[in-house]
């Protein structure tokens, strides 16, 4: 797999690192411009750029990890659902678990799509 | 996806996809703007509500990222809730039978190595009882003369009176 491919497939991991990368770089340029300014009033512009901003950049970066860490189950889910539908096609008659299954991913599907 | 024809391909619509992007947007222009103002003001007591106003943002922000993970996790569970088989009863008695039958063996096994009408008793313990005494119930006692038991000191349980 090619490094692109693999960035494009890893779009939510990548951002997040990068997120995080930031909110590093930002926090360390507050804690540098803070250190060398003299008066409180000249140094809350750094607060707020370099503390508020960065803990905001980790906050999403954090979000993008972990909604990454969801969409893979959602995938595997995807997966695990498509499995046993090919598993019980063509059977006379399902298994109740597999009728069971069937009937709850669909209302799995209606309670999503409701949101 | 496997199935994007048939689900959602995240767990999240598009109302969470909106009101995240709303969040955050709110956020990063309540702290973008905070900063320029308090660039641009000398004085400490005025800067201080801009910084009010960054900290909003990032509560905002956190606010709207914490509901949309709490609503995928929400979503993913109640999916993998509903796909993930569910052993039928059968399967699931002879899961409760595995684990009842060490138990039910060991106390068969202790009932037979007793003499039923003898008086039981561990060691360490002040009274002798009945075997079906429920103060032996789970103790590993072992039957016995009743000589044997008041010589080790042992009086009558007051409970089962044996």
């Amino acid at each position: 797999m090619s490094v692109m491919k693999w960035i494009r497939n890893q779009w939510d991991r990548v951002t997040a690192v990068g997120l995080m990368v930031a909110a590093a770089l930002a926090m360390l340029a507050g804690w540098f411009g803070v250190s060398r300014s003299a008066y409180p009033a000249e140094s809350m512009p750094y607060i707020v750029s370099g503390g508020f901003f960065g803990l905001l950049l980790i906050g999403i970066g954090a979000v993008l990890w972990l909604s990454a860490d969801l969409r893979d189950e959602w995938r595997k889910l995807d997966g695990i659902e498509q499995a046993w539908r090919d598993a019980t096609i063509g059977r006379p008659a399902e298994t109740p678990a597999a009728t069971r299954t069937v009937q709850g991913g669909e209302a799995a599907r209606a309670t999503t799509a409701a949101r | 996806m496997t199935s994007g024809s048939l689900h959602l391909s995240s767990p999240w619509g598009s109302t969470q996809r909106v009101v995240l992007s709303v969040g955050w947007t709110l956020a990063l222009c309540a702290v973008g703007f905070a900063w320029f103002a308090t660039s641009g003001e000398a004085v400490l007591d005025h800067q201080v509500g801009w910084v009010a106003v960054a900290a909003a943002g990032v509560m905002l922000a956190g606010a709207v990222s914490g509901a949309w993970l709490l609503a995928g996790r929400r979503a993913v569970g109640l999916r993998a809730r509903d796909t993930l088989p569910v052993p039928d009863e059968g399967q699931l008695a002879d899961v409760v039978d595995l684990r009842v039958k060490a138990p039910v063996a060991t106390a068969t096994a202790t009932a037979a190595q007793t003499n039923g009408a003898a008086p039981v008793a561990a060691s360490g313990m002040r009274h002798f009882h009945r075997l079906d005494c429920p103060l032996a119930q789970g103790k590993a006692v072992a039957a016995a003369a009743l000589t044997d038991h008041v010589k080790a000191g042992r009086t009558a349980c007051e409970v089962c009176q044996p």
